[in-house]
């Protein structure tokens, strides 16, 4: 325990009462002192007093002895001496004479009866008159000599001080008691004095002590003292302060509440620590998560963490948080019972002194609903957008028909403008070498020779001819495109046709070399067809297998099955370039040789084979390959296409 | 003109009528004459006899008269030499094609032997 402490300790903690504690010590101290000394003084005094009456009466006794010494007269000194020793204080007065024979002797021992006493002994007189005090015994010896004309003896005289003593003692006690009284009637006076200060600076303590309940009193400063009245005001200041300080907080409280409800009302509020743990969540927090207060805190607030976002969006949150920054977003979370709550977040960083957050404050406005519609107004647009894609699909569709179609129709246009084109010059090839040979034969007649003649007379019949048959299968064709041919149909053997129609190119192919086969697979049935179109498809066919093989044999064949009648014609011929093959079903079309121009042909017969075939719901292709030869073939129906060429 | 050779007229035509006729014509003319049947056989007959004159069909197999003239003109060794282009087409897009690859005559089909023989004397005096 330190001095400090102890000091503590002892000393009593309310002031007036410090006050009392040293005003009474200090007191206890000078009150004794002063009456000790004043006591000293007194009883100095009395002694020096009683000291200078028993020398002055020894004196007296000195100077009336002198006769009794001298003339010895006994009785006279006895009595004078008795006399004397009723002085209060004496208690042996002796008359000596030179020698220090005693003459006269007188004892007081009680005090109020002196005595003579007569028992001889000598005392020895000093050289000069002396004063012998014994304080031990409060006892005063005073030698006085008895000079006449010369000095005749002694007067010794015992004097004692003890009432002397008695008496400073009595000072003493009555100086201790004025002490006492002087000291009480002081330490009232200063109390009385200090009452009013120590109550005032009492109140203040209390006032000061109980401020927080006094807000906006104001405490008496009606005081002399200086200090206590700058006290009292700086208090009363301190007070004001405190209570001005006070309404503001319970303003700014009340604000805040009011706030508080507000933001209760609207959002779901929650508060973390640091680490992210719940330190408070509001009704609505409970309400919209379903989760109940205190499941809530204390735990990590990824209680309602939904797995929707990445790690990555949390370590941006808590990095923009952390650095005090304010997060703003929109993030998913799961409540107790799993349901999906979106909600727009803003999360708040409060900062301690040192700038370091110590807690986060979450505000957060359900947006699931907001969401959901989001959701269905994306769906909506996403099946909008697949429509509208539809729709665009179902336009460049339409535009690549219409596209297809216009082409289809502008080649369609070009095959017409084509097409009168090339009949154009299939029509001028045989007229100009008419032409030429009739001009030839008209200016040069007289110089040719009548062979030439007639040879150039030939050509021009032979190219009139192929002009005619050109003109022909042109008007056919016309027709059977306009739909105005003659269809003469009938129960015909196609068997029996095709014999016939082998019949009569026989002759021809063997002019050529080549032999015409027939393979017929056939029950002789009859089938209903128009003869004459059958005989000049037939014919066609025929014809061109003669004009393109220049060696072997051509096979005709047919082939039946429960539904379909297969006829083809086979050449060991020059075939035909497979980028040629889709062209030559259309029109004034052979295959550029110049071999095949040696052959004339009006070089629409296989597409009026084609019209033929398609009139009877058939079809016409041909299989080639160039230089080995060609396979025609028409299917017609109830009549089964074969391989025909392997 | 050297007057001590008759010039070459190569005909390329793939009627063989109307190669005929115009042989007849050319012969009758005074010059030589070299045949092709169509538009390959007359580039490289072409190259093979230099004729003086050519006169070439559009219309024939492979290389058409066209295409023979305008390869043939973009050569040196041909540029010199006549052209005559026939067609049996006729049209006007034909006779200016036929300005356009070079020919010094375009003549439609049919056409008088009379008025060939006279453009090829006119061509080749």
């Amino acid at each position: 325990m330190t001095r400090q402490q102890l000091l503590q300790r002892l000393l009593p903690r309310r002031l007036d009462r410090q006050v009392i504690l040293f005003a009474t010590l200090l007191l206890c101290l000078i009150v004794p002192i002063s009456a000790l000394y004043e006591a000293r003084e007194s009883a100095e005094r009395v002694v020096n007093s009683a000291t200078l009456q028993a020398r002055a009466l020894a004196e007296n006794i000195a100077v009336t002895s002198i006769s009794h010494i001298v003339t010895l007269d006994f009785s006279s000194s006895e009595q004078l001496l008795l006399r004397a020793a009723r002085f209060p204080g004496v208690i042996e007065i002796q008359v000596v004479d030179l020698d220090g024979k005693i003459i006269t002797d007188v004892i007081n021992k009680t005090g109020d009866k002196p005595q003579l006493r007569y028992e001889l002994m000598e005392l020895q007189p000093p050289i000069k008159p002396m004063l012998q005090s014994i304080e031990t015994l409060g006892l005063l010896t005073i030698w006085e000599p008895v000079i006449g004309a010369s000095l005749v003896g002694w007067v010794r005289l015992t004097y004692s001080l003890a009432e002397a003593e008695t008496i400073a003692q009595q000072y003493l006690y009555d100086y201790l008691f004025d002490g006492a009284i002087m000291a009480f009637m002081l330490m009232m006076l200063i109390l009385l004095v200090m009452r009013r200060p120590l109550r005032l600076l009492r109140e203040a303590a209390t006032f000061a002590t109980e401020l927080k309940n006094k807000s906006g009193m104001q405490i008496s400063i009606d005081s002399r003292a200086i200090e206590i009245e700058q006290r009292g005001l700086a208090l009363n200041e301190a007070a004001t302060h405190l209570f001005e300080q006070e309404r503001t907080i319970k303003r700014v409280l009340k604000a805040l509440n009011t706030q508080k409800l507000a933001l209760d009302e609207h959002s779901i509020v929650s508060i973390t620590d640091v680490d992210g743990n719940i330190t408070y969540a509001n009704q609505k927090f409970i309400d919209a998560t379903g989760f109940s207060s205190e499941e809530l805190l204390g735990k990590k607030h990824n209680i309602v963490k939904s797995g929707l976002h990445p790690g990555a969006f949390f370590r941006e949150l808590w990095n923009t948080i952390a650095a005090g920054k304010v997060w703003h977003g929109e993030m998913l979370n799961r409540c107790k019972d799993g349901r999906a709550l979106w909600v727009n977040t803003t999360v708040v960083p409060f900062m301690d002194e040192s700038g370091k957050p110590y807690e986060y404050v979450a505000i957060r406005t359900d947006i699931t609903g907001q969401k959901q519609i989001e959701r269905e107004l994306e769906e909506k647009a996403a099946t909008l957008k697949q429509m509208s894609d539809h729709l665009e699909e179902l336009v460049k569709q339409r535009t690549a028909e219409l596209e297809a179609a216009n082409s289809q129709l502008l080649q369609l246009n070009r095959i017409k403008s084509d097409f009168v084109s090339v009949v154009s010059h299939e029509l001028r090839t045989p007229l100009t070498s008419i032409k030429s040979f009739a001009e030839i034969l008209k200016d040069d007649v007289e110089t040719l020779d009548i062979n030439t003649q007639r040879r150039f007379l030939s050509i021009i019949n032979d190219e009139s001819d192929r002009l005619g048959r050109l003109i022909n299968d042109l008007l056919d064709l016309q027709k059977m495109d306009a739909g105005k041919t003659v269809w003469k149909e009938g129960p015909i053997n196609l068997a029996e046709v095709l014999r016939k129609s082998v019949e009569l190119f026989t002759p021809l192919y063997r002019g050529k070399g080549l032999l015409l086969e027939l393979s017929l697979e056939w029950d002789e049935s009859l089938i209903v067809l128009d003869v004459d179109r059958i005989r000049q498809l037939i014919a066609n066919l025929l014809s061109n297998a003669l004009k393109f093989t220049e060696r072997g044999s051509v096979v005709v064949a047919m082939i039946t099955t429960a539904a379909e009648i297969t006829v083809s014609v086979t050449d060991r011929g020059i075939g035909i370039p497979p980028d040629e093959i889709d062209k030559i079903f259309e029109g004034f079309h052979q295959v550029d040789s110049s071999e095949t121009r040696k052959i004339g042909g009006s070089g629409l017969g296989l597409t009026i084979c084609k019209e033929i075939v398609e009139h009877y719901g058939g079809r016409i292709g041909v299989v080639s390959r160039l230089g080995e030869g060609s396979c025609f073939s028409f299917v017609l129906p109830l009549i089964k296409p074969q391989e025909c060429f392997s | 003109m050297n007057g001590s050779r008759k010039p070459i007229v190569l005909i390329c035509e793939d009627e063989l009528h109307i190669r005929e006729s115009i042989r007849y014509v050319v012969e009758k003319a005074g010059f030589n004459c070299a045949q092709a049947g169509n538009g390959n056989e007359a580039y490289e007959k072409a190259h093979a006899i230099n004729p003086d004159l050519i006169i070439l069909d559009v219309g024939m197999p492979g290389m058409t008269g066209f295409e023979v003239c305008e390869r043939l003109r973009s050569e040196p060794a041909f540029t010199a030499t006549k052209i005559i282009v026939l067609s049996a087409f006729g049209q006007a897009v034909d006779e200016q094609k036929a300005r356009e690859v070079g020919a010094d005559r375009f003549i439609v089909k049919p056409f008088s032997p009379r008025i060939l023989m006279e453009t090829l004397s006119e061509l080749l005096s």
